[in-house]
């Protein structure tokens, strides 16, 4: 039985981990990396590996979206099965969207995320089954919300001016860095998730924390689409 | 799958709950979406809560603070293209000769620039899109013909890609030397003289 101490420590380093985005320079790119990507000419590998772990790190929506999809995944094969659909997913629309020039309106993708927390949020509360009476696929709706949620980094890649050369090796190691950056923030996820699930109180406490969930996804939903309305 | 979701049923939210849950859910979004998002990202103040609790000055203070990376129109920071170059030419005019100097530039990028004359010089600070409408179009920035300068200094923005700089014309009795110093964004340099066609002068990158 791990001890208070320690799981008050893991909902802490959650917490900071989650709230760090906010205090910076939210979820894009932040101007700093944004002159670096600019300037830079020609191969770069081991900057945008890091650049993409940063931006999986603090993008606040991609977390929300994990937890929620392991939230109620105990054993590691479903993990992994899950995550690597979620991997697919990104990946395919990331590299699709940089690379072949696919340009798609950065508030109307980012609201999509946001709605993608909703609906994983609902889902964990059995509320298809319970309110519709079916169960839509949930591998198959991981699969397509990580369609979406590469589109949303690759409009954040799109927004900095990349050089032609040296531009398939850059995106693929910041697609490598983003995997990198998932693996590091499930891992806090996880532990945080293990040590919260040998409570008695999980089960209790669930529907609480994915409402609470649901209602960061509806947040998500209305930034954007607030955004979507009033460009500056 | 199985496991999780035996688990999950033992003790699944009823119908009422779930519907309360996503209620609750969305009530509290639109409060923090009216009261401190709106406010604090784009200055959407409906309830005076930003004004209240002092986060509408986030939004006026950085114009970014959505936090998208957007290219940055006046401010005090702006990301140039290209690499930066420095180049400083010594030029003497005759009376009567009449000089052009032009930096290829891409929209956006900037220099600051100065020149400096031992007697007045009649110029015209212009630019040269490279889609023009017309063979002899150009866009005049600053056009100097009565007694002339012998000075000019400060920065320029190229508001469209193409070759911006200087037409200068010596309208005095004794000869005129000039010295200009640019630094900036530009990739390429190019002087026109009367009968003469235009050229490239060369450029060093700065170590």
């Amino acid at each position: 039985m791990p001890s208070r101490t320690a799981l008050f420590a893991a909902i802490v380093m959650l917490i900071a981990g989650l709230s760090i985005p906010n205090r910076a320079s939210a979820h894009s790119v932040s101007k700093q990396d944004a002159s670096f990507v600019q300037s830079n000419q020609g191969t770069a590998i081991v900057p945008f590996i890091y650049l993409g772990a940063k931006h999986m790190v603090t993008g606040y929506d991609h977390l929300a979206f994990l937890v929620g999809v392991i939230f109620f995944l105990y054993r590691m094969k479903d993990i992994v099965l899950y995550v690597t659909l979620f991997t697919i997913g990104h990946s395919i629309t990331l590299l699709a969207g940089v690379l072949g020039g696919i340009h798609a309106n950065p508030y109307v993708i980012d609201a999509i995320i946001g709605f993608s927390v909703v609906y994983k949020a609902f889902d964990n509360m059995d509320g298809f089954q319970r309110l519709f009476g079916f169960q839509p696929n949930t591998k198959l709706a991981v699969l397509v919300f990580g369609l979406f949620h590469g589109f949303g980094l690759a409009t954040k890649l799109q927004e900095l001016d990349l050089s032609r050369n040296g531009l398939v090796t850059n995106i693929l190691s910041f697609n490598v860095g983003v995997e990198v950056g998932q693996v590091l923030a499930l891992t806090a996820v996880l532990i945080a998730l293990s040590i919260w699930r040998t409570r008695p109180g999980f089960l209790r406490h669930a529907l609480a924390t994915n409402t609470a969930l649901m209602a960061a996804g509806f947040v998500l939903v209305g930034y954007q689409i607030a955004g979507y309305l009033n460009p500056a | 799958m199985s496991e999780a979701q035996n688990l999950a049923a033992v003790e699944a939210p009823s119908k009422a709950a779930i519907v309360k849950a996503t209620l609750i859910a969305f009530a509290v979004a639109l409060v923090l979406l009216f009261a401190a998002v709106l406010p604090a990202e784009y200055g959407i103040d409906p309830l005076k809560t930003g004004k209240l609790l002092k986060l509408s000055g986030i939004s006026q203070t950085d114009s970014n603070a959505g936090g998208r990376a957007r290219p940055a129109k006046t401010g005090i920071y702006t990301p140039q293209p290209g690499t930066y170059k420095v180049d400083t030419e010594e030029i003497g005019l005759h009376p009567g000769e009449g000089f052009e100097i032009k930096y290829h530039m891409h929209k956006g990028a900037s220099l600051v620039f100065a020149w400096k004359a031992d007697g007045p010089l009649q110029f015209e600070f212009h630019g040269e899109p490279d889609q023009k409408p017309k063979p002899d179009y150009f866009e005049s920035y600053l056009l100097e013909n009565n007694g002339g300068n012998d000075r000019f200094y400060g920065s320029f923005t190229a508001p469209t890609t193409g070759v911006h700089g200087w037409f200068w014309q010596n309208k005095t009795k004794q000869d005129v030397r000039m010295h200009l110093s640019v630094s900036g964004f530009f990739d390429s340099s190019k002087m026109y003289e009367a009968g003469a066609p235009p050229e490239e002068l060369l450029i060093e990158d700065p170590k």
